[in-house]
């Protein structure tokens, strides 16, 4: 699944290892999301949006609308 | 305490005590094989229940160190335990298929099969690390 956070997190100027911090999770799960290696659980995308501010569509792209 | 830290020590602590409980298990399964021996020494079958609980105690406690483990952790890590540990099953399983067809046509002597846990354990380890190294 495609997703814009690296993008979000080089907006709010955050390494891997400090998302990583504030969600809780290890620094290779921020890698593997940012890589499309992984796909959060539901809480774990829900945590993502509100860090980031944005709903779960705005991050995540299922690819199902391109 | 981070996360990485806080998986870290989950670690450690699970890494030693899987250790000392499988050491335990074996020094078990060597007590009741070499020492006591129940069926050569005439114990009757009902007597030695307790030896089968006594055996399976180590092992029941490694189930909970790993259940505490794959909690401690976080989603994906435990994804992939979990996944290696199926993994392993399956390795386990088609090894005991294997070398019970070769022992079936007398290739090989009749084995042990806590000779199998070994085999479960390398491949999880191997399985786990593999999944690992991906997305560091």
């Amino acid at each position: 699944m495609k997703n814009r956070l690296r993008e979000l997190r080089g907006e709010h100027g955050w390494s891997q290892q400090a998302l990583a911090d504030r969600l809780d999770v290890s620094r290779q799960t921020v890698n593997a999301l940012e890589t499309g290696k992984y796909d959060p659980s539901l809480p774990l995308a829900f945590k993502l949006a509100r860090l980031f501010g944005q709903p779960i569509e705005a991050i995540f792209d299922d690819e199902l609308e391109s | 305490m981070t996360a990485q830290a806080r998986q870290a020590s989950a670690l450690k602590r699970y890494t030693w005590r899987t250790f000392v409980l499988m050491l335990v298990f074996t020094g078990v399964l060597v007590a009741i094989d070499k020492t006591i021996d129940p069926s050569r020494n005439g114990w009757p079958a009902s007597q030695a229940w307790p030896l089968v609980i006594l055996t399976c105690l180590p092992l029941v406690a490694y189930g909970w160190e790993v259940v505490r483990y794959v909690r401690s952790i976080d989603e994906m890590l435990a994804r992939f335990q979990i996944r290696a540990a199926a993994i392993a099953m399956l390795v386990m399983l088609l090894a005991a298929a294997i070398l019970g067809v070769a022992e079936i046509y007398g290739v090989m002597e009749p084995l042990n099969m806590t000779m199998m846990l070994p085999i479960a354990a390398v491949a999880h380890s191997v399985t786990a690390m593999i999944q690992q190294v991906r997305v560091r």
